[in-house]
């Protein structure tokens, strides 16, 4: 096996943690994994320095997520055995997609193997995460994962300081919005 | 002192500031309004790159600000733009001051407002991606008032314009990669196609737009109106800018004819769904999307005529949207609901708000004597022209827009059994009565204004040049 099968194997089990274990811990854990993964493959082609921005960036939004639904003290709807096959089923399905799609987009977009295929079953993840939920919560890391799947293969094209400063500030603005989403109701009203 | 930081630093900083005044709603509105105002005015006066002497001192407003090895330019180019996106900003916000709006509405609709003229700005254009989805971010606090739980019209809009973001980046990536004869040519309309995905995203194109008439009717309609005001037309200039930047999409005919039959496909769902809807805020989302199909069917065109109708498009596009936003929000902050089973004396509560509703959806259907109408006319004659058998289409899309207000007015115009009291307040009047008489001026001298609007395209100088 090789070292570069570990991160994208990281990937598929925190794309299965955020999906198919809905309460805050499991998101938390899914998305701290996901993290260590996009840092893995990254550090092939960035810098260390800037892929450990992702790396942080991306586990303070998703600390900022799980706090605020700590703080709303609301138990996050859990879904019954069949729906957890289903939802499994779903992303072993978006698996094989994006390992069956790899060979058409690697003639297209020139990034590393192992960065591309993680970046794609990131984003595959992040999709399934947003069309399978209407919850904040869930909806904000369904977010996060698209965008770290993308980020991990626009790494691969564009390595500028700034594009990774404002892809940090954009993940960590989601974070807050997403933060936002969950708290509003809460929130002193404005009247 | 350079034209970047006149008009993206100081907006931004100001705002950053009245956040900390949030409290303070009037007092944030004002200089929101008064700052805004000023930045309209000195847009319109005020030259980039040459030297003015104001009594004894020389002051030269420079074109560029370097940030962390990229440039923000804005040129004497770009000056309509900003006065239009100013002067609209300044009219937002002082209805917003009349209105009530929440307390995040002045500082966040400001810091929205100097994101995307950053994303006008700046060079590369592929950053341009990252500061329209950092306006979006910053829209989400205006579009859900503290105390209010989030709805899915937001948090599709944030999905819709968030999925748009890579797309861009990655047409960017191609685009900008240096010189374009150099690039595989397979790649180039692969990369097109990216490049489309992204901006429907971004402005809603069909079959993405189904989050519009959900936002205009979950969240206040003068929130969604000022971002659905305010950020479509932002991102058709970018689209514009982009499309003038680059020869091999400038020159390609088949992108234009995309462009125009997504226009007409616009048109034709928003007016059929438009002529069946029974909820006055969600046809307010509908008008955005048939006005959006307007101006991708002008852009369509790809001749300086229909460029030019596009820009004249603006002024009605941005004075409707307001009028109908200022009208819903009197109803709602009222307790009125919009629905046609609840429409009974509302015209004798409201008057002025419902004739302002009425005239401005007429306005935005293309009636004579509107400020609609002229352009309206102008764009089916060139269409008609260019395209006559798909003309009907366009008709159809409009006529079915046109069912739909004349269905509101049929249940507007229900009177109530007993008397009613009037609930409009004196500055609420005030500011229906201005609209509704910009959008008569509008419609009794079209040339007067469109003429000075048209000179916004000058953002996209080699797009004109080359018809």
């Amino acid at each position: 096996m090789n070292l570069q099968t570990i991160p994208v194997l990281l990937l598929i089990v925190s794309g299965f943690l955020l999906l198919l274990f809905l309460g805050w811990r499991y998101t938390l854990l899914g998305l701290a994994l996901q993290y260590i993964g996009v840092f893995w493959l990254l550090v092939q082609i960035l810098p260390v320095g800037l892929a450990a921005v992702k790396l942080i960036v991306g586990w303070m939004a998703g600390a900022i997520l799980a706090s605020s639904q700590v703080s709303l003290g609301e138990e996050l709807p859990v879904t019954d055995l069949s729906g957890r096959i289903f939802r499994g089923l779903v992303l072993i399905f978006g698996v094989i997609v994006a390992f069956s799609i790899l060979p058409a987009a690697e003639g297209w977009i020139p990034v590393e193997g192992s960065v591309l295929v993680g970046g794609l079953i990131l984003l595959i993840s992040g999709l399934l995460q947003l069309g399978l939920t209407g919850n904040p919560f869930r909806l904000s890391a369904g977010l996060l994962t698209f965008l770290a799947g993308f980020e991990m293969i626009y790494a691969g094209l564009v390595s500028s300081v700034l594009v990774v400063g404002l892809l940090g500030l954009i993940n960590l603005g989601l974070g807050l919005a997403g933060s936002y989403f969950i708290l509003s109701s809460t929130l002193e009203e404005s009247s | 002192m350079s034209a970047p930081i006149l008009w993206i630093i100081i907006p931004l900083g100001v705002g950053v500031i009245l956040w900390v005044l949030r409290r303070r709603r009037w007092l944030a509105s004002g200089v929101a309004a008064g700052l805004s105002a000023i930045l309209a005015i000195l847009a319109a006066v005020l030259p980039i790159g040459e030297v003015i002497r104001i009594g004894g001192t020389q002051i030269e407003l420079a074109e560029s600000l370097f940030v962390l090895g990229r440039s923000f330019i804005l040129t004497n180019n770009e000056r309509p733009f900003l006065v239009v996106v100013f002067a609209t900003c300044a009219v937002w916000f002082v209805g917003g001051l009349i209105l009530q709006q929440h307390r995040f509405f002045a500082p966040f609709g400001l810091m929205v407002i100097a994101a995307l003229i950053g994303a006008f700005a700046v060079q590369p254009f592929l950053y341009a991606a990252l500061l329209v989805e950092l306006a979006v971010l910053l829209s989400i606090p205006l579009l859900v008032p503290p105390g209010e739980a989030v709805q899915s019209g937001v948090q599709r809009f944030l999905i819709f314009q968030t999925l748009g973001m890579p797309f861009i980046l990655l047409a960017g990536w191609v685009f900008g990669s240096g010189d374009i004869a150099q690039i595989d040519p397979a790649i180039l309309p692969r990369a097109a196609i990216v490049l489309g995905l992204g901006f429907a995203l971004w402005l809603g194109v069909f079959p993405f737009y189904f989050w519009i008439p959900q936002l205009t009717k979950q969240t206040h309609p003068y929130s969604a109106g000022f971002v659905l005001s305010l950020l479509p037309v932002s991102i058709l200039m970018l689209g514009l800018d982009f499309v003038s930047q680059i020869g091999w999409l400038r020159a390609s005919s088949t992108l234009f004819l995309i462009i125009q039959l997504t226009g007409m496909l616009m048109i034709i769902t928003a007016g059929v769904w438009a002529a069946f809807q029974d909820e006055i805020s969600r046809l307010f989302g509908y008008a955005v999307i048939l006005e959006t199909g307007y101006a991708l069917l002008s852009i369509g065109l790809n001749t300086l005529p229909g460029f030019m109708v596009f820009a004249a498009g603006l002024l009605p596009r941005l004075l409707g949207l307001f009028v109908v936003a200022t009208a819903l929000s009197v109803f709602k902050n009222n307790g009125q609901l919009t629905d046609f089973d609840h429409l009974q004396g509302i015209f004798q509560r409201f008057p002025v708000a419902v004739i302002g509703l009425v005239l401005a959806l007429f306005s935005m259907s293309g009636m004579p004597l509107l400020a609609g109408f002229p352009v309206r006319l102008e764009v089916l004659e060139l269409f008609a022209a260019q395209r006559p058998l798909l003309i009907g289409w366009v008709f159809l899309g409009n006529l079915g827009f046109l069912i739909g207000v004349i269905r509101v007015l049929l249940h507007v115009v229900r009177l109530a059994d007993q008397t009613e009291q009037r609930m409009e307040s004196w500055g609420e009047r005030v500011i229906l009565l201005g609209g509704m008489l910009f959008l008569f001026l509008f419609g009794f001298l079209p040339g007067v204004f469109y003429q000075s609007v048209i000179f916004i395209l000058r953002v996209a100088p080699a797009l004109l040049t080359a018809r």
